[in-house]
């Protein structure tokens, strides 16, 4: 195979990249490769394929030949949402539609003595939220729909520095799209018994990013036979979105129709230009694996997110009525991974890991549009060499969201509370991974 | 099989079976629903969402019709100003000049409010009927209810069960559809439209036309234009606690409801003690002009106010005047008796619910002077118009209050309620309130003094 056929597979997988859903705290997914992911994502000091590219390119210093990994993970989320009993006794529930978001994870690496260079392509933020029967979700004026998807292209150059050290350093190239459908309604009608609000507008907007380039860098340090430390770091980003486009279509009733023809007449049409920045945290990963026995490995990892830089998303448009900051105010958080890898047979590599993972989300800004929640993710998965140059990887992983409310204490917590519903959230996603590794 | 293989075999089975345990009894569960507390507004946050159901009274019928220069000066609007609302955020079906009045304005057209032309009173002016949407309706828009819900003619049965005139206890009142508005809304009637608002402060003021729509017809008879009250009792109850029900249903708190019970006829203007009449009208005593001669029903106690337009139209030829002019002593009773059981009643329901307090309406009219309570026009033929329109609290039809007159309600309101919630809101400075029977119309000086036909016939069928 030649460099462009790897190019060609590369960009294969891009066109997978339909849209992302969060598999890990907020909308981040650290599953870049299906070794990683059966090991929960406890990689950093391991990094011992492709997906090093994402996970510490210092790991590739200590990598032979040319290799390319590709992986994709489909990841099967699904919510549902209990509403905060009503004042008549009832309440409103919601589910989530099925869906499944194939997460590629693509690489290729090559050394050249004490140097090996690569590139890859993994998407560690995204989010897909689609609820079920949106004309009746309770939740559509705040989001009945939402994709977000970010695809990185990492290329890396690592450096043995001597036998026992490598660094490394690269660049996220990064591109986003996202897109966001809801309704939005006004105070209607005379019934006490009915939804005081009806739906007039429906509101799609939708915009990709200018693209983004920030530095990540990587460390390994082999301190003994049997124990190895690794340090990861990718910067945090602002991915502009300087081509937003906001569709409105009126849905309103008859008896609106002509009013809301009329607004939207005022505002200057159904569409309308705007712009805004999404703010990606900083991860920095400090690892540490121990070599238990010839066939055992052990690795803890703990992983810093900077998710504080996410503090709103600001719509701001070229008509101004329409601007719209929503509130997140999203916290740092460490994430605590655990991975398990005993070589079986010869040819066999099993794996096991499990992740502690702590929501950065506030109470405040849960809501349809991310019901995030603190979690525990088990996962396991099988390597076989199936020849001296493939390997072939399977891996499942199940996210399982803790149960969470915006009510506590009887009260909405909600910074937005008029169509923000109040009520519970659960949430559980399924991630299977199958990887194919090519030693040239 | 070697034993690499039966290894990997058994690793493969046992790691699919784990899986398949994994994901099985793992997903997504349906959370239980979590409570919420609903607070009990306290304080100023009882006053935050202020809607008065009732009739014509709340809706600031004045001068025999409705129209913006009166409906500003409601007493709900009244009260709403003195609860901090701002400008223009209390909502009215706000109608432009000259309003709409339910005299005969001839076919095909509204008729405006009543006006005082100099002489006599007259029409401010009328309104194609075609014309009456687009021209006079101001608020027909308003996308949810009103926060006025007073209907011009609503009877304490209509505010719980009429979602439009042809099924109100007074078919062809259009005030029912100008604004319940349910050809755009379904068919929701008064007293759930306001609880639609969620309100936190109630004005309930109704129960009037049940006593009223007998009495002036000249012709009340309890159970056909006068309500039973032991009817009025059940539904009243019924009423109050529909809106306290439906509010709580939709917010998780209690409203506080202010009632006002019913005034007596004798409290109005427009029901004449007959000695007044004979004066007002220019008639001699009764013994040079025995009861019996002026009147068909001859122990005739009150006469009603239009009758001065009949006699100045019929002269002495009208004499005896038709019984439905007059309300005899039996009449008179039936009328006052049910006033008297319909207030028992409200009293009664007020006090088995703590969160419903009474204006007593009653007592606050028949507390008037003599002056505040005199017509106009009776005021104007002996002071001139500008001491009359200072000092009368009565509109030109003469059972309605004027901007003063609301006033002083208003007043009365507030009052009950800073008694019953330890509260402070300013009362209304009536001198503020100034009342302008010409509406501001040039005087036309050869219009014929007295009560027009016209005004007269007006004035008879304001009240329905």
């Amino acid at each position: 195979m030649t460099r462009t056929r790897a190019a060609i597979l590369l960009a294969g997988a891009a066109t997978l990249l339909l849209a992302g859903t969060a598999a890990a705290g907020g909308f981040n997914i650290y599953e870049a490769g299906a070794r990683a992911t059966a090991l929960g994502g406890a990689f950093t000091a391991t990094a011992d394929d492709g997906s090093a590219i994402f996970y510490n390119p210092a790991g590739l210093a200590f990598l032979d030949g040319m290799a390319v990994d590709l992986n994709l993970m489909p990841v099967i989320p699904s919510s549902e949402f209990t509403g905060a009993i009503r004042p008549d006794g009832s309440h409103a529930t919601g589910k989530t539609v099925d869906q499944s978001f194939p997460i590629p994870g693509a690489y290729w690496y090559r050394n050249v003595g004490d140097l090996t260079y690569g590139v890859g392509l993994s998407a560690p933020f995204g989010l897909g939220v689609e609820w079920a029967d949106p004309e009746a979700w309770v939740g559509r004026r705040t989001s009945y729909d939402v994709d977000l998807a970010t695809v990185y292209v990492t290329p890396v150059l690592s450096w043995k520095v001597e036998e026992t050290v490598g660094i490394a350093f690269g660049l996220d190239i990064a591109h986003t799209e996202i897109q966001l459908n809801k309704r939005s309604a006004v105070h209607f009608g005379t019934d006490p018994t009915a939804d005081p609000y009806v739906d007039v507008l429906d509101a799609k907007i939708e915009g990709t990013s200018r693209i983004n380039v920030t530095p990540m860098m990587g460390l390994m340090v082999k301190a003994s036979p049997k124990v190895t430390f690794g340090v990861m770091y990718h910067h945090q980003k602002k991915m502009e979105v300087r081509n937003g486009e906001l569709t409105l279509t009126n849905v309103a009733p008859a008896a609106l129709t002509a009013t809301i023809d009329a607004q939207i007449a005022a505002l200057g049409g159904a569409k309308h230009d705007g712009v805004t920045d999404l703010k990606l945290p900083h991860m920095l990963a400090v690892g540490v694996a121990c070599q238990v026995t010839e066939k055992a490995r052990l690795e803890f990892d703990a992983v810093h997110f900077g998710w504080s830089y996410f503090d709103a998303l600001v719509l701001d448009f070229e008509t101004n009525p329409l601007d719209q900051t929503i509130r997140e105010d999203y916290k740092d958080v460490l994430q605590l991974r655990f991975g398990a890898q005993y070589q079986v047979t010869p040819k066999l590599l099993a794996m096991a890991g499990y992740v502690r993972d702590e929501s950065p989300q506030p109470v405040g800004s849960i809501s349809p549009l991310l019901p995030d929640a603190n979690r525990n993710d088990y996962s396991a998965g099988l390597q076989l060499r199936a020849t001296e140059r493939i390997t072939l990887t399977g891996t499942y992983m199940g996210v399982n969201f803790d149960e969470r409310s915006n009510v506590e204490g009887g009260v909405q917590q909600s910074f937005e509370t008029e169509f923000n519903p109040a009520g519970s959230y659960d949430s559980y996603a399924h991630i299977f991974g199958v990887g194919v590794g090519y030693r040239f | 099989m070697n034993k690499h293989t039966k290894t990997l075999a058994t690793t493969l089975a046992t790691a699919v079976a784990l899986l398949a345990l994994l994901a099985a009894g793992c997903s997504v569960e349906t959370p239980a629903p979590v409570e919420l507390t609903y607070e009990q507004p306290t304080g100023e946050a009882i006053f935050s969402n202020y809607v008065a159901i009732g009739n014509s009274l709340t809706a600031g019928f004045m001068d025999g019709g409705l129209v913006m220069n009166g409906q500003v000066n409601s007493y709900p609007q009244l009260i709403a100003s003195a609860l901090g609302y701002p400008a223009g955020s209390f909502m009215q079906p706000l109608i432009a000049m000259p309003g709409i009045g339910s005299s005969d304005a001839g076919e095909g057209y509204a008729a405006g409010v009543l006006r005082f032309d100099g002489a006599s009173l007259s029409l401010a002016g009328r309104t194609p009927l075609a014309d009456v949407q687009s021209t006079l309706l101001l608020a027909a828009r308003w996308p949810v209810a009103y926060q006025n819900l007073g209907v011009p003619g609503a009877t304490l049965w209509d505010g719980m069960n009429a979602t439009s005139s042809a099924n109100s206890q007074s078919p062809g009142n259009s005030y029912f559809d100008f604004i319940l508005r349910n050809s755009v809304f379904g068919g929701v009637v008064m007293c759930d439209q306001a609880a639609s608002l969620g309100p936190t402060l109630v004005t309930c003021w109704l129960g009037n036309n049940d006593a009223l729509g007998g009495a002036t017809s000249g012709e009340p008879v309890l159970g056909v234009n006068v309500t039973p009250p032991t009817a009025f009792a059940a539904m009243y109850e019924a009423l109050l606690d529909r809106v306290t029900d439906t509010v709580f249903a939709r917010t998780g708190f209690t409203p506080v409801i202010i009632t006002a019970n019913v005034p007596d006829i004798a409290s109005t203007p427009y029901f004449m003690p007959k000695a007044l009449f004979r004066a007002m009208a220019g008639l001699p005593g009764p013994e040079t002009l025995p009861d019996a001669n002026l009147f068909t029903e001859a122990d005739a106690v009150y006469v009603r106010f239009p009758t001065l337009s009949y006699l100045a139209d019929e002269g002495m030829a009208g004499l005896p005047l038709p019984e439905e002019y007059t309300l005899d002593v039996t009449e008179t009773a039936v009328v006052q008796d049910a006033v008297t059981g319909f207030n028992a009643a409200i009293a009664t329901a007020v006090d088995e619910r703590d969160h419903v307090y009474l204006y007593d309406a009653h007592a606050a009219l028949a507390g008037l002077t003599a002056g505040q309570a005199t017509h106009f026009l009776a005021l104007e033929a002996q002071y001139g118009a500008a001491i009359a329109a200072a000092t009368t609290y009565f509109s030109l039809d003469g059972i309605h209050p004027n901007n003063r007159g609301y006033g002083f309600v208003a007043n009365g309101m507030i009052a009950t309620i800073n008694e019953a919630l330890d509260t402070s809101i300013p009362s209304v400075n009536l001198a503020n309130l100034t009342w302008d029977p010409t509406y501001g119309i040039p005087i036309d000086e050869k219009a014929a003094p007295g009560l027009s036909p016209e005004a007269a016939r007006a004035m008879d069928a304001i009240f329905r």
